[in-house]
This record gives C-alpha cells, structure tokens and sequence, in this order.
C-alpha cells in the first residue's frame, strides 16, 4: 500500500515533527510512504532523504490518485500547518488531529494571509450568533483568546477539517468520542507513542546542568502559553521554600509570559527557550520531578509527558482531558482549580522528600508507557486502520 | 519500592488530607463571619457553581437595604446619648432615605430574582445537555 504523507519535519520546531520522524521508520516496515514538506522548510534528517522519496508540496502537481491514501498530521501551530491545511482543502484523505481546538490556527491564519472575512464566515457558518461574537472576540483580542479557554471545547472549529476527513486518528477517548458526535466517518484512537529512549547517565547528566547530588531539580518542558499553569506552579515551588530546590523550564516563550513570574519569584528559576532533543532528553534525565500541567486543554496529548514519564520521571500532570485518562498510580493528577496550588506544593513536598516515592512513581510511569504506548503497536495501528480506510473508500467508489 | 496500590494510595493520602484542611477553611469562613474571596477564573465548573449559590445567598440576605440595623454603642456613659443622637437623626432623614433606598429595593428584588432565574436556567440547560449527550429522552415540558 502506498501513501503520501503530509506532517511537519525538522527543522521546524514542533512536537508532531519529533512525532512524525520517530514513527516512520517503523510505518514504512508497514506502508510504502512519500513524505511531502513546506519547499520553506527541507527536511534536516539525511536518513529521511535517503529512506523515502522526500517532495515539497506544490499544489498544482500533486496528485493524489497516484496513492491508495493521504494521510496529514493535523495541529494548532499555523507555520507547521499550513502547507498541510492547504494540502487536505485540495485533497481530502486521513488526517491525525493531534488537537481538538483548531481555533488558534484559524486566528493565526486570518491574521496572516489578512483574510478575516473568511474566518468570520467559517465561524458564523459553524456557530451561528456564537461564532459571529468570537469572531468579534478575536478582532477586538479580547483576553484570554478563546482558544485559553474552557469554551474552546464547545467551538473548537475543527469541523471543517472533520469534513474533508475521510477517516480520523486522534491519540485519546477524550477527544475520540467528541469527534464521533461530530462526524459518523471512521474514527480510530491510536495512542501517543512513548519514545525510543537513549542510554544516558544520570550522574554525568545531572553534573552537565549543575545540579549537585542534594539537590532537587523539577524541570517543565514545552511552549511557554496560558495554559502551562507556569504561575501556580513557580508560586507553589517559591512557597515551599527549600533551597534545595531549583526549577528548569525549556521552552519558547513566545509571549514572553514568564519574564514576570520569574522576576517576583522565591525559587531559583532558570529558562532555556529551545533545546535540541539530545539536549532536552538529558534535562529529562537530570530532573528529579517533571511537571507537565495543561488547562484548559485544547484536546492536545503530550509528547513531552509521554518523554518524562518514559525516562521514568515522577511527572505531575493536570487531571483533564487526555491526560485524565492516565491511570492514578502512574502521575500525579492535578484537579485545575481552587486547590490546585494547594495540591502541587502538598506533592511537591511529598516527591521531594521521599526519595522512593518519586523513583517508584517514576517506575510505574514507564512501565505504563511501555506497555500502553509501544511505539511498534502505534505503527501497527496506523497501518490496518489507513488499509481498512482506503480499501472502505475503494469499495464506496465501485457502490457509487 | 513501592508497589502501584501504595504509588495511588499514597497519593490519595496527600488529597485526602488536602481536602479535610479544605473543609475546616469553611468553618473558618462560619467563624469569621465572611467569605474567603477566591480567583474566579481559575475555579473548576463544581466549584463555580459553588461561588454562584454562595454570592446569591449574599445577595438575598441584603437585599432589603430598608432594613434597619440596630443602633447601639459599646461607651458605658456617653452610649446612651450617641444612641439617642443617632436614632433622632435616623428618624429626621428617613422620609428622605426611604424615597431613595425604596427605589433600590425594588431594584434589588429583581436583581436577585434574575439571578435566580438565570442560575435555575442554566441548571436546566446543563440537565439538557447531559440528557442529550447520554441519549436520555426528556419530556417536552421540560424542554421547555
């Protein structure tokens, strides 16, 4: 079965394109691939250029007969997405909808091609009255942005995408049953995978980024927004006031969001804005506490936590959407709301205080990872759930 | 090493106990007379519904800005002749007082009552919502 397949790739700065370039090795054992790219952005990873028949994407000359499936790795960050988006209007296929809420691409799209009136209209067509007042919302950028809200689950604006679908893949129940009330087209949950994990040691590691034998680092990683909680969790931290403790967050900051919460801040907080994935696997390695809260979530699974808790990380997490549906005994679950300070500094101090309770927690996050994500079993699913799809549409096109 | 019964048991511990210090805040809201005033944007729906009920309780207990607080002073001597003051001065500006606060008394019943409206409203709307979510059939009456 031969597919082509549209996802970002590094260079780009994305959390798919480590997705993407990770499971490929084990789908093409499954499926003949042709990787299509942005012609902005060439593929980094010589083993890609040499493995697959790598194309940048022009419109005019893709054809999408000359393949048994599409399939296109759908997400919320614009500059990843677009050739993609474009891509699927043109050629519905398969898409994995790595996020629910789809409203932060749209907002970013109308605001760069300066095509407002188009957003408004999808919005309004989606939503009636409600979408013509979030369009307004948005114009107006209005605080917090519909897409850092609880509503976005109501209006994730993904229907248009869901239309062009021919079948779905979404990695959680959360997100599978909301797209199930939306389309009656096939939808498959196919979990994130947990990642192919290095040799480190963790003594050499820790020494590499300072950290003495007594001392506790908690490290988050991921794009600095809203809703990474970063201020509950640097006042919980500060509260605790143990000098032991030092906090490492690597991650773009693109709204500079952090600058205020570090300057009032009562724990020693160090901020690294992008770290290469050998870079950011050792700070994994080096940390003794991960902390990975999302909320509201956009229905986003996280390969960030799934890294953490591989490397048998005790990781902290917030308990909605997809990350709700990790059992109780492999992350500590956060409720998002008026205890939730409370709740991270009463584990934190726990964590930091019993040695075994953080190495067994981070036990049993990788083995929960290793047996629920195997990565090999994810490429499985991937390949019977695009056969299945295809050969379903080949027999729909003989019925018509 | 613990195994993943005492991982969550130990977990459920830390909340457990979380939770009762919580309860205890909510006597000290009793004690003290007043509410401990929370971050609304923060709070999950259970505990937004909770802030509703709580802040509409407030407002139907002082509703009625006619309703006069007893006049009284803790002076042993020159208490009773503030008392006396106070309570000729009320009498004096009441004519004038009362045209006023009636007006915002009847301004305040309706808040109050909208408020209620609108939270039993939207307690009905979320009953719909959930019926219809899990497929339980609701009568039209309800509907409606």
């Amino acid at each position: 079965m031969k597919i082509a397949l549209f996802s970002p790739l590094h260079p780009m700065k994305s959390g798919i394109a480590d997705y993407t370039e990770e499971m490929l090795p084990l789908l093409r054992k499954h499926l003949e691939i042709d990787l299509y790219f942005d012609p902005q952005f060439m593929p980094t990873d010589a083993s890609l250029r040499s493995e697959f028949k790598v194309h940048p994407f022009r419109p005019d000359s893709f054809c999408a007969s000359d393949y048994d499936a599409v399939v296109y790795h759908m997400g919320n960050y614009y500059p990843a997405h677009r050739f993609i988006y474009e891509a699927l209007r043109k050629n519905p296929g398969i898409v994995v909808l790595h996020d629910y809420v789809l409203q932060g691409f749209y907002a970013r799209r109308a605001e760069v091609e300066r095509n407002f009136g188009e957003y408004r209209g999808l919005l309004e067509t989606c939503y009636g009255t409600a979408g013509s007042e979030i369009a307004d919302g948005v114009s107006r950028r209005v605080q917090p942005p519909i897409w850092e809200t609880e509503e976005a689950l109501d209006f994730p604006l993904n229907e248009e995408v869901l239309d062009l679908a021919t079948g779905v893949i979404v990695h959680s129940d959360f997100v599978k049953n909301r797209v199930q009330r939306k389309t009656a087209k096939p939808v498959v949950r196919i979990p994130h995978h947990g990642h192919v994990l290095k040799a480190f040691d963790r003594v050499a590691e820790r020494k590499k980024w300072e950290v003495g034998p007594d001392e506790i680092l908690v490290s988050s990683i991921g794009f600095v927004n809203r809703n990474r909680r970063y201020e509950r969790v640097i006042a919980a931290l500060g509260e605790l006031a143990d000098s032991r403790l030092s906090y490492f967050i690597a991650g773009e900051d693109r709204g500079r969001l952090l600058r205020e919460l570090i300057a009032g801040s009562k724990v020693r907080v160090s901020v690294q804005s992008f770290l290469p994935l050998e870079e950011l696997e050792s700070l994994i390695v080096a940390s003794d506490i991960c902390v990975n809260l999302r909320y509201p979530t956009m229905g986003e699974s996280s390969g960030a936590l799934l890294r953490q808790m591989g490397y048998a990380r005790p990781t902290l997490i917030t308990n909605c959407g997809s990350y709700a549906e990790i059992p109780d005994w492999a992350a500590v679950k956060i409720e998002p709301g008026m205890d939730e300070s409370a709740l991270l500094k009463a584990h934190l101090a726990a964590l930091i205080e019993d040695p075994d309770f953080r190495e067994s927690l981070g036990k049993a996050a990788s083995s929960y990872v290793r047996s629920e994500c195997d990565i090999e079993k994810c490429a499985q699913s991937y390949a019977d759930f695009i056969a299945a799809t295809a050969s379903g549409r080949k027999q729909d096109g003989r019925d018509k | 090493m613990k195994n993943i019964q005492q991982i969550e048991s130990q977990i459920q511990k830390i909340k457990t106990a979380l939770a009762d210090e919580r309860e205890s805040v909510e006597d000290l809201e009793t004690l003290i007379g007043q509410r401990i005033e929370a971050e609304l944007w923060g709070l999950s729906k259970k505990e937004l519904e909770k802030e509703a009920w709580d802040s509409f309780y407030i407002l139907e207990k002082n509703k009625d800005c006619l309703e006069e607080e007893p006049i009284v002073s803790h002076r042993k001597l020159s208490g009773a002749v503030i008392v006396l003051y106070k309570r000729v001065l009320r009498a004096l500006l009441r004519p004038y007082t009362k045209t006023i606060l009636a007006r915002q008394v009847r301004f305040n019943r309706e808040l109050v009552r909208l408020h209620l409206a609108n939270i039993l409203r939207l307690e009905k709307i979320e009953e719909r919502v959930v019926a219809l979510e899990t497929g339980t059939p609701t009568s039209r009456a309800e509907q409606g």
